[in-house]
C-alpha cells in the first residue's frame, strides 16, 4: 500500500513538473534549474508615462534658446502653440501630444556561464489609456503582445490571453565578460567600500581631466556636488528629416550627493541649448537596492523625470517629457562561490 | 395607327432579346495589372462577360474614349452594359458612361471616386518621410547608443555588449530586413506609378478630371464597394505592399495578407523592450563601477538618454506612425471628445475636459468621404458598401468580395439590373 502510495506520488509530481515546463506562458524562468548559476538577478517594476508637447513660452523657458525661439517665431503654426495655455488650448493636433501611461516588469537572469534570461511583462490595465480608443476600429486586443520571453536564442511574446503571436530566432549575447569585469569591482567595493568625498573627487578630477576639455567641481549650498564638464564631442540629437541635427560642443551638469554616490540631476547643453534634462529620486527601501553576499553595494533611483527637446517628423521642436516611477528596482548579485 | 401599332412592337421585341453584357475593366495598371478577374469564374462561365484591358499611357478620359472606340461602338445597340471595375477603372467606367448610353449599372471596387488623399502625399514625398523619419531616429539611436562607451577601456566597454547586442537585432531584424526593404519599395513603387500610369494624375484629389467627372449627374444605378481599414493602418498598408503581388494573386485568395507585416512591427517593439531592459541593468550596473572609474558617472547618464530615445522609438512604432500615416490618406477626423487622461507628468493629477481630438476613420484611403454623394436623378440610385477588413489592395481578391459579387450578380440583391 505505502509503496504503490508512494510510487503513484513520484508520478504525479512528475507529470506536475512535466507539464509545467511545456508551458511557455511566463512560468519557466522559476521552475527549470535557473536557481543554479545565477550571476544577477534584476526585477524592475515601474510606471511609464510619456508626453510631448509643442515648446511653450511661460513653461519651458529653459528650453527655449536662440535658435530654438527663431525657429518658432518663424513657423505660425509654433508660434500660436507656445502662447497657448495648457488648459485653454481645445484642440490636440497629433496623438504624439495624448500622454500615455504604462506599467510594465522586466524580470532579468544572467548566468555565470554566459547566457541570460528575460521575461517583460506588460500590465497596463485595459483602457488606461485612451489614446488606444482614438480608432474607429478598435486595435484587436488579441495582436496585441503582453508578454515576452527571451530565453535560449527565442524570442516568444504572448497576448493578453496567453496564446502566443510571435515566436522568433534572437540570439542573446555572450555576458561572461561583462560579468568578470563587474565581479572584479563588486569584490574590490566589499574590500575597500566606498571612499571619501575628497579622495573620490581628487580621483575625479585626474581621470576627467584627462578626457574633458574642462571639469568643475563645486559645492552647492544644499551640500550636493556639482560636476560641470565640457566634452569635444558631437551628440547627434533627433533631427529634423530635412538635415542633421547636430548638437555641438556638449556640456553636462551633473549633480550629486554629497557622498557622490547617487546622481540627482543631469543637464546637457549644447552651447546655451538645454538638450534634456533628468531629475532622479531616491527610496530608502530595500526594492531600490542592489546587493552582494547580502550587503547593499548600490542605490538605485525610485522616480526618474527625463524631459528631451526633440523634432517631429515635419521638423517642429517639441519637448518630451517621461517619467519612471519604480515600484522595485532590484538587483541582487551572486558570486560564483555561493551557486 | 398599324403603323404606329408595329412600330412599337417591333420596338419592344428588341428592347427584349437586347444582350445584357458584363464588361470588366482593371485597374491603374490596365492590361499589365498584376492579377486578372479570374477569382469570379462562375461568372465568366457565361457568355456573356467580357474582360478588357487598356493601355495606360493616357490620361482617363482618353482611356475611356479608347474603350469606347475599340470595343462599346461595336456592341450590339440594344445591349445592356453592367460595367464592373476596380480602382482607377471605376472611373473608367463613369467616363465611358458617358460616351455609352447602353452603359445600366456599374459597380466600382475600390475606386476613388474622391480622388486619393494618399498620391498628394506620397507625390510630396510625405509618406515615404513617415519611413524615412522612423529610419533616421532608429539609425540615429544606434549611433548614439553604440558610442556611448567611446573613451573607456576595453573591459568596461565590455558593460555596453548587453545594449548593443540588442540595438544590432533591432537593426538586423527589423531595420535592414524589413523597413528599409520597404521605403525603398514604395519610394520606387510611386516613382513607378508616376512615370508610368498617366492616368494616376488624375486620380489627385481636386484635379480637373475629378471636378468634372463629379460635376455630372449620374442617372443610372451604381454600386460602390470600398474597404476599409481595422486596426492600425500602416500595418495592413505594409502587409499588402510587402506581398503586393501575392495580395492580388488570385491563388492567394484565401489567405488574408493584412496582418503579414505584424510580425515585423511586433518583433520590433518586444526587440526595443529587450533594449530597456538592458539599458537599465547597464545603468544600474555601472553604479559599482563608477564608485572607481568617475568618468561612469556621465556616461550612466547618456544611457538614460538613449534608453529614453528608444521609448520614443517604440512610441512612434506603436501608435503615432499610425496616425500620422493617417493623415496623410485623409482618414483623419478630428472629435469633440472627452480628453480624460491622467496626466501624472504635468501639474494636474487628472484632467477632465472636452477637446477636438483626432480620430483615425476606418477608411483605406481610398475614398475618403465614407458615403461617395453623387449627383443623380430619379433614375439613379448609388448603393454604398464598406465592407470591413478589407483594404484596397485585397479588394479585388478577398473572399469578402467574391461573396458579395455572387450575390449581386445570382441573387438579385440590388435588382434586376445587375443580376446575371
Amino acid at each position: 500500500m505505502k509503496k504503490s502510495f508512494l510510487q503513484l506520488t513520484v508520478i504525479k509530481s512528475t507529470l506536475i513538473l512535466i507539464m509545467q515546463s511545456c508551458n511557455n506562458y511566463g512560468s519557466e524562468i522559476n521552475i527549470i534549474n535557473a536557481q543554479e548559476g545565477i550571476a544577477i538577478e534584476a526585477t524592475y517594476h515601474f510606471i511609464y508615462s510619456e508626453q510631448s508637447e509643442f515648446l511653450k513660452i511661460n513653461e519651458h523657458k529653459d528650453f527655449l534658446s536662440t535658435d530654438i525661439i527663431n525657429i518658432i517665431r518663424n513657423d505660425p503654426f509654433l508660434n500660436a502653440r507656445s502662447k497657448a495655455q495648457c488648459e485653454q488650448s481645445d484642440t490636440v493636433f497629433t496623438l504624439s501630444e495624448i500622454p500615455i501611461k504604462t506599467e510594465q516588469r522586466y524580470q532579468s537572469r544572467i548566468f555565470h556561464n554566459g547566457h541570460s534570461e528575460t521575461i517583460f511583462e506588460d500590465l497596463t490595465g485595459e483602457g488606461s489609456n485612451p489614446i488606444y480608443y482614438l480608432i474607429e476600429n478598435a486595435v484587436d486586443e488579441s495582436t496585441q503582445i503582453r508578454k515576452t520571453i527571451i530565453k535560449e536564442g527565442v524570442l516568444t511574446a504572448f497576448n493578453s490571453s496567453g496564446n502566443e503571436v510571435i515566436r522568433s530566432a534572437f540570439e542573446e549575447p555572450d555576458m561572461r565578460e561583462f560579468l568578470d569585469t563587474l565581479f572584479i569591482y563588486l569584490d574590490k567595493l566589499q574590500r575597500e567600500g566606498n571612499g571619501s568625498t575628497l579622495n573620490k573627487m581628487n580621483q575625479f578630477r585626474f581621470s576627467l581631466n584627462k578626457l574633458y576639455e574642462l571639469v568643475t567641481f563645486s559645492k552647492l549650498p544644499n551640500a550636493n556636488i556639482s560636476m560641470e564638464l565640457i566634452e569635444n564631442k558631437d551628440f547627434t540629437g533627433n533631427s529634423s528629416t530635412s538635415s542633421m541635427y547636430k548638437w555641438h560642443n556638449t556640456r553636462s551638469i551633473t549633480e550629486l550627493d554629497p557622498e557622490m554616490t547617487k546622481t540627482l540631476r543631469y543637464e546637457l547643453y549644447a552651447g546655451n541649448q538645454l538638450i534634456g534634462r533628468s531629475i532622479y529620486s531616491y527610496s530608502p527601501d530595500d526594492n531600490f537596492r542592489g546587493t552582494y553576499n547580502g550587503k547593499i553595494v548600490s542605490e538605485h533611483p525610485e522616480i526618474i523625470k527625463t524631459q528631451i527637446i526633440s523634432f517631429n517628423p515635419e521638423g517642429k521642436p517639441m519637448l518630451r517629457t517621461t517619467t519612471i516611477t519604480y515600484l522595485k528596482n532590484q538587483i541582487i548579485y551572486h558570486s560564483n562561490q555561493t551557486n | 395607327m398599324k403603323k404606329i401599332f408595329l412600330s412599337i412592337l417591333i420596338f419592344v421585341q428588341l428592347i427584349c432579346n437586347a444582350e445584357k453584357k458584363f464588361v470588366w475593366l482593371y485597374e491603374l495598371e490596365g492590361t499589365e495589372a498584376s492579377y486578372k478577374w479570374d477569382n469570379y469564374p462562375e461568372i465568366h462561365k457565361k457568355n456573356n462577360t467580357v474582360i478588357i484591358g487598356y493601355p495606360t499611357d493616357r490620361s482617363i478620359n482618353q482611356i475611356a474614349n479608347f474603350l469606347y472606340e475599340s470595343h462599346l461602338k461595336n456592341m450590339d445597340e440594344n445591349d445592356k452594359i453592367i460595367l464592373i471595375a476596380q480602382g482607377m477603372g471605376g472611373l473608367v467606367a463613369r467616363s465611358l458612361k458617358n460616351l455609352s448610353n447602353s452603359v445600366i449599372g456599374i459597380i466600382t471596387l475600390g475606386t476613388p471616386h474622391n480622388g486619393l488623399e494618399l498620391l498628394s502625399g506620397a507625390f510630396k514625398g510625405e509618406i515615404i518621410n513617415l519611413f524615412s523619419y522612423l529610419t533616421e531616429i532608429s539609425f540615429q539611436n544606434i549611433e548614439i547608443t553604440t558610442h556611448i562607451f567611446d573613451n573607456h577601456t576595453n573591459s568596461i566597454s565590455s558593460f555596453a555588449k548587453p545594449i548593443i547586442h540588442s540595438v544590432n537585432n533591432f537593426n538586423t531584424n527589423f531595420l535592414i530586413n524589413s523597413l528599409s526593404d520597404l521605403t525603398i519599395y514604395f519610394d520606387k513603387a510611386m516613382r513607378l506609378y508616376g512615370s508610368n500610369y498617366v492616368g494616376i494624375y488624375d486620380l489627385i484629389p481636386n484635379s480637373s478630371y475629378l471636378r468634372n467627372i463629379n460635376e455630372r449627374t449620374l442617372d443610372i444605378p451604381l454600386i460602390n464597394i470600398y474597404g476599409s481599414e481595422d486596426g492600425w493602418p500602416v500595418l495592413r498598408a505594409l502587409s499588402s505592399l510587402h506581398k503586393i503581388k501575392k495580395t492580388k494573386c488570385p491563388a492567394f485568395k484565401e489567405k488574408k495578407s493584412d496582418k503579414m507585416f505584424f510580425h515585423y512591427f511586433y518583433l520590433a517593439m518586444s526587440n526595443i523592450r529587450e533594449i530597456q531592459q538592458a539599458h537599465i541593468t547597464t545603468y544600474n550596473t555601472l553604479t559599482i563601477l563608477a564608485g572607481f572609474n568617475p568618468q561612469l558617472w556621465v556616461t550612466r547618464e547618456k544611457i538614460i538618454i538613449s534608453q529614453n530615445n528608444w521609448d520614443r522609438i517604440y512610441r512612434y512604432i506603436g501608435v503615432d506612425i499610425h496616425c500620422d500615416f493617417a493623415i496623410n490618406t485623409g482618414a483623419i477626423q478630428f472629435k469633440y471628445l472627452n480628453y480624460n487622461i491622467h496626466k501624472s507628468t504635468l501639474k494636474t493629477d487628472q484632467m477632465h475636459s472636452m477637446r477636438y481630438l483626432p480620430f483615425i476613420l476606418k477608411n483605406d484611403g481610398f475614398s475618403s468621404i465614407p458615403d461617395m454623394e453623387f449627383k443623380g436623378n430619379s433614375t439613379s440610385s448609388v448603393i454604398n458598401i464598406q465592407v470591413e477588413g478589407v483594404n484596397q489592395m485585397e479588394i479585388q481578391s478577398h473572399q469578402a468580395i467574391r461573396l458579395i459579387m455572387h450575390r449581386i450578380f445570382n441573387e438579385k440583391i440590388f435588382g434586376e439590373v445587375f443580376s446575371n
